[in-house]
């Protein structure tokens, strides 16, 4: 962030300040007051002011200023407006200081190479998020994300979810979408990882391990929803069935039959009535989950 | 800043934890929500309180120099299970439940009369709570130090304090549901230095996390014995909770501009976890001596696991008109725990058996290399390949290797200003190096390949369309379809029998939604959405008795379907004046699940009954500015939630309900509600 927000400008336009713009922009710069980069420091700021004001994104407004709102001058153009602009330059704008940190890899992020740009999430001038911490485009990160991954929409909704639906939530808890190097911009190397940051009773090591349990939660649970308890993929027993098929009672067809009904390996936690340490177990005496 | 005030009053025609499961709706005056900002200290400070003083409160305070911000957050979640479970059980200690010593001497001496017996000491069961609430603190500091370096320092706090439903079982008839007490804490810190100048960004991370678990074991009285015996059982079980870890990690990253608008990332991290609590002993049954004889063979697990984690990148967008992208990662997860060997093991506090009993540190490695190519053959189409090899090694799974080719191209047009057309293809190819039948150690069928490491086809299309015709209106609809296939070729050729590989043979998603959002006039908005899924698996299995090895004629399949239906519409609306807005929203879910079962042999597999859960609400808001400082405003909601699931509708406190008893439940049944919400709310700015 040494350089400065306006490197690479190409015009011969000089830096005015910010004063300068409110005289045409006022409500814009009084909105900016309340901006979380107003007051930020930046070094090397070309006005030798340690903020962050109009002209470290809109580049160097002398020749703007001239034109005297005379938009047929072809100075009035000389500003950046990011409105006009396509994502990737966009991007190079705001990348000039957010460089690291949740940006660090933003350069190689899918958003990034799907022609998204800060501006489709982020509203310097108009945020809608409460406080405007994050200068989102939307009320919460949640529902800007919605907005293209639809599918998501309807999964997060499913009977059983984690509370997005609720905004205790959001999908920014579990997802740079700045990029980052797990699978799907996770916070994390691995899903594992990720998951175990909240749910760390489930880190273990244990000492009787349930290998998938330890290789990815995601081979049971579907962390966006599920029409299962717990978020898993299928109703028990038939997702522990998948992969057990021993002897006795975990292969049992379960066929609606009366009697198999009032089964307690099918009926409320199913297999998890009995097996419930399903995550590891650490008792020397547990190596089937039971103690 | 704002202060909104609100009062509210619901009901619900059955109090179903459903509604709330996630949040506390308030009955009567309740803050809705505190924005501060100004006038103190120069306006650099900002305090966001959303339902404040709630147990889903989001309180949020920010202070900012020009050089330094400081955040404090603090979040309650409530976790609502059920309000109607309840037990014969007392917690006299956390963890420890007990019954009246009457009632298990009763049950041993007159075991006949068990199912009784129980239900009549369940008429008096008392209620236990389901329900946890996790409370997370936060504290950061970021600050520029000098030229281009930065640090960002973060603390994070969880604590979950509660009970939710938890099992402990004394054999195959005598299973007991009770509830696991949480008192956990887990503490984050971590601490990043950046630097950037010019071309070069670095960063590192180092950190902490730690877990602590306040309760370590679970003890419950066996309802059916009162004296401990060798081979009967015990008058008490014990198992562990999640035992307490560690975890220090550090992480270095380096990313370079090089010219033609080229970057390199290059991040290298390691974490060390480590499980040292202390083990319980083999079993709580006093009767059962072979313990004292034999001695454990530690005193804890000595579990440790490291996880090297690399990633190398490198995009290039040369010109306009293509971009590329190389990548290399690995993630190891090197399980260093000791594998630690027992000469028995007792169950259920049951019986002391013995054999060799050696614990299996499970690690794993995936790795990844990828390369991504565009090309932008014109402005209004873009052309994208994918190709990634995927590699999965494992450690004592049954499936040493796996590796996988994955091929993913997609096209992006925008023929017109304002519509955009996309429509991708991915396939995957994974393959199983070899299969290790000693790791079933003859407790599996030969010809059962798990999902997780079988081999598979992997097919997905999805293609959405997005228009924007105008200023107006906003629409875009989307598709997906995945098919996954299991098929292992070589039981198919080797045996010949088209029955004979068993677990999950395939699964399929569909999925479609569409959205819109509309400007009928200038007063007049109107969006809604549409989603519609369905998940599809099909699994095959056997039914063995005492044989490991069932014959194929016992066979049966499964085919299940979990349908997701969803819509929502929201009408907004100002009138002249611009003085009102008025606002009301529908939402509607359905989620039907059907279980077709069949059987090759022997009586005819019978379908188990269909479940649905459904919810429906409708929302209406009004708001009217009284002045530029005030506003009121009035709320109306009405919900609906209905389920019928034969697995958790109608759970009695003593299972099956005909017949002789073998399990005892919370009763913790889901049920159908309906509520309605009142509210009126001041919002004053200052």
């Amino acid at each position: 962030q040494g350089e400065g927000a306006n490197a690479g400008t190409n015009t011969s336009a000089t830096y005015v300040g910010s004063k300068a713009c409110a005289k045409c922009h006022e409500e814009q710069v009084e909105a900016f007051t309340k901006n979380p980069h107003y007051g930020a420091a930046i070094d090397a700021n070309p006005n030798g002011e340690p903020t962050v004001g109009c002209e470290s994104c809109h580049g160097p407004g002398s020749l703007h200023v001239a034109a005297d709102g005379d938009d047929s001058d072809p100075r009035f153009k000389t500003i950046w407006n990011l409105k006009g602009m396509k994502a990737p330059d966009v991007n190079k704008v705001c990348g000039t200081c957010h460089r690291t940190g949740e940006q660090f890899y933003w350069a190689q992020s899918a958003h990034a190479h799907n022609d998204v740009s800060c501006r489709d999430c982020h509203s310097i001038h108009d945020s809608k998020d409460p406080g405007g911490e994050k200068l989102l485009q939307a009320t919460s990160a949640t529902d800007l994300c919605v907005k293209c991954h639809h599918d998501k929409r309807a999964e997060l909704v499913h009977t059983a979810h984690m509370p997005v639906r609720e905004g205790s939530m959001t999908c920014a808890d579990c997802h740079n979408p700045h990029g980052s190097p797990g699978p799907h911009m996770i916070r994390g190397a691995s899903n594992n990882e990720l998951c175990t940051t909240c749910h760390m009773d489930k880190r273990g090591p244990f000492l009787w391990e349930h290998p998938p349990v330890r290789e990815n939660c995601v081979t049971c649970h579907m962390p966006h929803g599920s029409n299962n308890d717990k978020v898993l993929a299928s109703k028990k027993p038939f997702l522990c069935q998948r992969c057990h098929i021993a002897t006795r009672h975990p292969s049992t067809l379960y066929d609606g039959a009366p009697s198999d009904l009032a089964s307690n390996r099918l009926f409320n936690r199913s297999c998890t009535n009995c097996h419930s340490q399903i995550h590891g177990s650490n008792h020397p005496s547990g190596k089937t989950f039971l103690r | 800043g704002s202060l909104t005030l609100g009062s509210q009053w619901w009901d619900q025609t059955v109090r179903e934890a459903k509604y709330q499961e996630f949040s506390d709706i308030p009955n009567g005056p309740y803050i809705r929500t505190l924005m501060l900002r100004d006038p103190l200290w120069g306006g650099r400070y900002s305090v966001v309180a959303n339902h404040a003083l709630r147990n889903d409160q989001a309180t949020a305070i920010t202070y900012r120099k020009p050089r330094w911000t400081t955040w404090l957050n603090y979040s309650r979640i409530p976790h609502n299970f059920s309000y109607y479970a309840r037990t014969p059980y007392v917690q006299v200690n956390p963890g420890v439940y007990t019954l009246p010593d009457s009632l298990q001497k009763l049950n041993q001496t007159n075991s006949g009369a068990y199912t009784s017996t129980m239900g009549d000491a369940l008429k008096n069961a008392d209620p236990i709570p389901l329900a946890f609430r996790t409370d997370v603190s936060k504290a950061r500091v970021k600050g520029r130090l000098a030229h281009g370096v930065e640090i960002d320092i973060r603390g994070t706090r969880r604590q979950r304090n509660g009970d939710k439903a938890y099992a402990e079982t004394f054999g195959f008839s005598n299973a007991v549901e009770i509830t696991e007490p949480i008192h956990q804490v887990m503490n984050i810190g971590e601490a990043h230095v950046s630097y950037a100048h010019k071309r070069l960004s670095l960063e590192g991370i180092g950190g902490i996390e730690t877990f602590h678990n306040k309760v370590d074991a679970l003890r419950v009285d066996n309802p059916k014995i009162f004296t401990d015996t060798a081979t009967g059982g015990s008058s008490t079980g014990q198992l562990d909770l999640y035992p307490d870890n560690k975890t220090v990690r550090g992480t270095l990253m380096a990313g370079l501009q090089l010219p033609r608008t080229t970057t390199a990332n290059l991040t290298v991290g390691l974490s060390e976890t480590t499980q040292n609590d202390r083990w319980l002993p083999y079993t709580v049954n006093t009767a059962i001596l072979q313990p004292d004889t034999v001695g454990l063979p530690g005193t804890n697990t000595q579990g440790k696991v490291r996880a090297w984690t690399q990633d190398y990148r490198v995009t290039t967008h040369p010109s306009n008109y293509w971009n590329g992208t190389l990548r290399f990662q690995r993630y190891e997860f090197l399980n260093k725990t000791v594998q630690h060997t027992f000469p028995g093991s007792v169950a259920y506090d049951q019986t002391w058996s013995y054999g060799d009993e050696e614990s299996e540190a499970f690690g794993n490695a995936t790795t990844t290399f990828g390369a991504d190519v565009d090309v932008i053959p014109d402005p209004r189409m873009t052309v994208c390949g994918t190709y990634e090899h995927v590699r999965l090694d494992r450690t004592h799974r049954e499936v040493a290797k796996n590796t996988e080719d994955v091929v993913r191209g997609k096209v992006v047009a925008r023929p017109v200003a304002g519509l955009n057309l996309e429509a991708s293809y991915r396939h995957g190819d994974r393959k199983l190096d070899s299969f290790d039948l000693d790791a079933y150690d003859n407790a599996e069928q030969p010809t059962l390949r798990r999902y997780d490491v079988a081999p598979r086809q992997q097919n997905q299309v999805k293609a959405g369309v997005g228009w924007v015709p105008n200023d107006r209106a906003d629409i875009s609809v989307s598709v997906e379809y995945l098919r996954n296939e299991y098929k292992d070729g070589s039981i198919q050729d080797s045996v010949g029998f088209a029955q004979n590989q068993l677990g999950l043979l395939d699964d399929q998603r569909r999925s479609a939604s569409a959205e819109g959002t509309f400007q009928l006039t200038n007063r007049l908005d109107f969006s809604a959405s549409y989603g519609i899924g369905q998940i599809y698996t099909n699994q095959r299995s056997r039914q063995s008795g005492s044989s490991a090895l069932a014959p194929p004629d016992s066979t049966w399949q499964a085919r299940l379907k979990d349908w997701f239906y969803y819509s929502s519409t929201t009408l907004e609306y100002r009138p002249k004046g611009d003085r009102v807005t008025l606002t009301a929203h529908y939402e509607f879910d359905r989620a039907p699940g059907t279980f077709r079962l069949t059987k090759y042999a022997g009586t005819k597999g019978i379908d188990l009954p269909s479940t649905v859960y459904r919810r429906e609400g409708v929302g209406v808001d009004g708001w009217y500015k009284v002045d530029d400082k005030m506003r009121i405003g009035a709320r109306w909601a009405w919900e609906q939630f209905k389920v019928h699931d034969f697995s958790t509708t109608d759970v009695p406190l003593l299972f099956p309900t005909t017949g002789t008893a073998n399990t005892i439940l919370l009763g913790d049944s889901m049920q159908d509600y309906k509520a309605h919400q009142l509210a009126l709310f001041v919002e004053r700015s200052f």
